[in-house]
């Protein structure tokens, strides 16, 4: 099933930060991304223990930069029965990379709720969809501080 | 240790795995805040690392960090406080029977001496009738002669905690007993994506 990212305006200029940041960086993210299309389900670790179990299996961890990386945080929806897409949608990109930041402090808005509220009150210009991750790249591209 | 990387988590984390398996160590529920507070003061007082300051109140040590991480267990929805059929300001503190126990392992593999300590206070403490409990409270050393809101037992545990748990297992604890991504997370699930999809632009060419 093809894998389609549903992206918020604010993750995509994060993940611009990151890409025209450095040339490592700018590998991480392109590595990060065709993972992220290529194989949604396996690219991240779902993360385990969350206090609802309705919720398990769906939020993913992805490591931009491997370990000592960025925390990548997405959403998988579970696919309506005729769906014929695998739908991404990261919620939360961490602002530093490990160690730099502690869970306990993140707000709402940065891990993910301004997603969930500009979606549910239909601000969709917020959001680009993207299938192919090089058109992606060329967003991030564009979007380059001047 | 098991060989383990010790990584380290959030205080914050820490008390709420604590609490958790102060209240899932009760056979059936802890009935009464009071009684919560009063064997949480004893399971502290005999085990080493200490995530709550507790104070003289009137009955008895009381911890306000602990009763705020109680709150932060209701908003996660891991513990339930229903009123007892006592009436009053009487109420039950179960673990959620429809959540997993995963975390409720986690304090015994991070710290099986807490878990230790625990269970003997909930043994010696947890099934008094609550005028003993109180009692029990009362007779604390050094509590009589201590003013009002003096501290009795002092939190030593500073911002973070280390345990001997791999770097992922800590992200999944910190993260799994945060009241906000947990918000967040239960927003994006109760959130229809696919619906409106075709509203949002596809972006095939730059």
């Amino acid at each position: 099933m093809p894998s389609e990212l549903l992206l918020h305006h604010r993750l995509e200029a994060e993940l611009s930060g990151l890409w025209n940041q450095d040339k490592r960086w700018r590998g991480a993210v392109d590595a990060a991304i065709k993972k992220l299309l290529s194989d949604p389900h396996g690219a991240g670790r779902p993360l385990k223990g969350l206090a609802d179990h309705e919720l398990q299996g769906r939020i993913h961890r992805l490591h931009v930069g491997g370990r000592r990386g960025y925390r990548l945080f997405y959403w998988l929806p579970i696919p309506k029965p005729n769906s014929e897409l695998t739908l991404v949608i990261p919620a939360y990109l961490s602002e530093n990379p490990r160690s730099g930041f502690d869970y306990d402090r993140i707000d709402l808005d940065e891990a993910g709720m301004d997603v969930v509220r500009d979606y549910r009150e239909g601000r969709f210009d917020c959001f680009k969809r993207f299938r192919n991750p090089a058109t992606l790249f060329l967003c991030l591209e564009k979007l380059k501080p001047q | 240790m098991g060989g383990r990387q010790i990584c380290s988590i959030p205080l914050a984390v820490y008390r709420r795995l604590w609490l958790l398996r102060v209240i899932e160590q009760f056979k059936d529920a802890c009935h009464g805040r009071a009684r919560l507070q009063k064997v949480a003061f004893f399971s502290e007082q005999a085990q080493e690392k200490k995530p709550f300051t507790f104070q003289k109140f009137q009955y008895g040590p009381y911890s306000q960090e602990l009763d705020d991480t109680l709150e932060q267990l209701l908003s996660l929805r891991l513990v339930t406080l229903e009123p007892t059929p006592r009436g009053g300001n009487s109420y039950r503190a179960a673990i959620c029977e429809k959540q997993p126990c995963v975390h409720r392992h986690w304090l015994d593999k991070i710290d099986a001496r807490a878990g230790d300590a625990i269970g003997k206070a909930v043994d010696q403490y947890g099934y008094l009738s609550h005028d003993s409990v109180i009692d029990a409270g009362h007779s604390v050393e050094g509590f009589n002669e201590a003013e009002d809101y003096a501290v009795l037992l002092e939190g030593d545990i500073r911002d973070q905690i280390p345990v001997p748990l791999s770097e992922d297992e800590c992200e999944d604890l910190s993260l799994s007993l945060s009241t906000k991504f947990n918000e967040v997370v239960r927003a994006f699930s109760e959130t229809d994506w696919e619906s409106d999809l075709d509203k949002v632009q596809l972006v095939d060419a730059v």
